[in-house]
């Protein structure tokens, strides 16, 4: 069988772009989660910005001379400062996750 | 190359088999990333080097191998889609790093290198989503992109590669960097082939999808078609045109009798009104010739007492 069509027989459709949308809206964030999403936002543009200051050589043929033809824009360190980030936000975001949880566990045994 | 018009001759060449396709790729990346590592130890580069450019240059191998190897096992099959979003957004990446760096160093190999990745990424984005919600609910039918064909964007990102690796063959000053060129080119072909080879299965199975519509329609026409024979054949066994006629004859006859029933109620209706008038109006004259006579003969004997 044609690799696309075991493919076609077993994949799973996307979500619909509206249901992400209402997760999302129905999602409240707390001190902490604001935190981490404004803190991965200032590192998202931290990583283009560094991928622009400091440039890898561009030319696949002058990779290994002594003098790089022409310079271009560095993918892989915008990809780490990126993943970094996106690592130390998800801590901040994790735990901003459990204080939420945690006070509405409280309110659930205050009410009680 | 044109497989449509091959037909069942499609899997049997190398270059049409995308299982061959995958594993070719999956090859070649890894040869890349071999070679390049093995060509930096070779020249003695230091690691920063190592780190900022041979890093920078197979980090979108590795990427892309991570899709392939995935593509493997069930559970890539099975999240398929979601795999092609994350290769889409990759290339989006590349295709806007390549435009910065047409803006950082502005040569022939930039401009190249971002007219194939914006080709690419265009490519990806009108194959991959074909057939999922995405394509349905942001309506890339009607996107102009969409009208060119499977062959044009195939042969455009070729027929540039081949350019842009002309163009770096002529600066080669090494002669691994010569090896990496050609690698790099044929990854570029081999990847595009792997994205047409897709959209052929696509298209494939849209036409298969509307011959299956037309069938239905066409049955639907068959069976009504034989639906009628079957009616006009009961017609011709029963003589139920025989046995209409008859019964139109029997109602015609009937009809008929009826109104000649209702005719003759009505005239002897007609006779008996006139009858009961006539003895009515006999009735009311003898009424009226005893009414009138007593009249007179209390007349008469008011006029006889009035007299006396």
């Amino acid at each position: 069988m044609n690799l696309f069509e075991e493919i076609d027989q077993v994949k799973k459709e996307l979500p619909k772009f509206k249901t992400i949308t209402k997760k999302v809206e129905k999602y409240s964030f707390n001190g902490y989660q604001r935190f981490a999403i404004v803190t991965y936002c200032i590192c998202f543009c931290l990583g283009i910005i560094l991928g622009n200051l400091f440039p890898a050589c561009g030319s696949s043929s002058s990779l290994y001379a002594v003098e790089c033809m022409s310079r271009e824009f560095n993918f892989s360190l915008m990809i780490f400062v990126w993943f970094i980030s996106f690592l130390f936000c998800l801590f901040f975001f994790a735990i901003g996750h459990i204080i939420l949880l945690l006070t509405s566990i409280n309110d659930k045994l205050g009410k009680r | 190359m044109n497989l449509e018009d091959q037909g069942k001759k499609v899997e049997t060449e190398w270059y049409n088999h995308p299982t061959i396709v995958t594993n070719c790729i999956i090859g070649l990346i890894a040869v890349i990333i071999i070679l390049s590592q093995s060509y930096a130890v070779n020249h003695h580069l230091s690691t920063s080097d190592i780190f900022i450019s041979i890093f920078n240059h197979n980090s979108i191998y590795l990427l892309s191998l991570v899709y392939f190897v995935f593509l493997k096992f069930s559970f890539g099959k099975k999240y398929f889609n979601y795999l092609n979003v994350f290769l889409i957004l990759l290339y989006f990446l590349i295709m806007v790093t390549s435009l910065l760096t047409v803006f950082q160093s502005f040569s022939l190999t930039t401009l190249l290198s971002f007219a194939i990745h914006i080709i690419l990424f265009v490519y990806l984005f009108h194959t991959f989503f074909r057939g999922t919600r995405v394509w349905k609910e942001f309506n890339l039918q009607q996107s102009p992109f969409n009208e060119i064909s499977n062959d044009g964007y195939f042969y455009s990102v070729m027929i540039l590669s081949i350019i842009f690796l002309a163009v770096n063959l002529i600066s080669a000053v090494t002669f691994d960097g010569v090896i990496l060129s050609l690698l790099d080119c044929f990854y570029v072909i081999l990847f595009s082939r792997y994205v047409y080879l897709y959209r052929v299965f696509m298209d494939r199975k849209e036409k298969v999808g509307q011959r299956e519509n037309l069938f239905d329609v066409e049955k639907v026409v068959d069976t009504m078609h034989d639906v009628g024979k079957k009616v006009e054949n009961f017609v011709e066994d029963v003589h139920l045109d025989q046995a209409i006629d008859n019964v139109t004859e029997m109602v015609s006859d009937l009809k008929e009798e009826v109104v000649s029933q209702l005719s003759k109620k009505d005239t002897q209706g007609i006779k008996k009104k006139k009858v009961e008038s006539q003895k009515k109006g006999n009735v009311d004259k003898k009424e009226r010739k005893n009414v009138s006579s007593k009249a007179i003969k209390s007349i008469k004997k008011d006029q006889d007492k009035g007299g006396e």
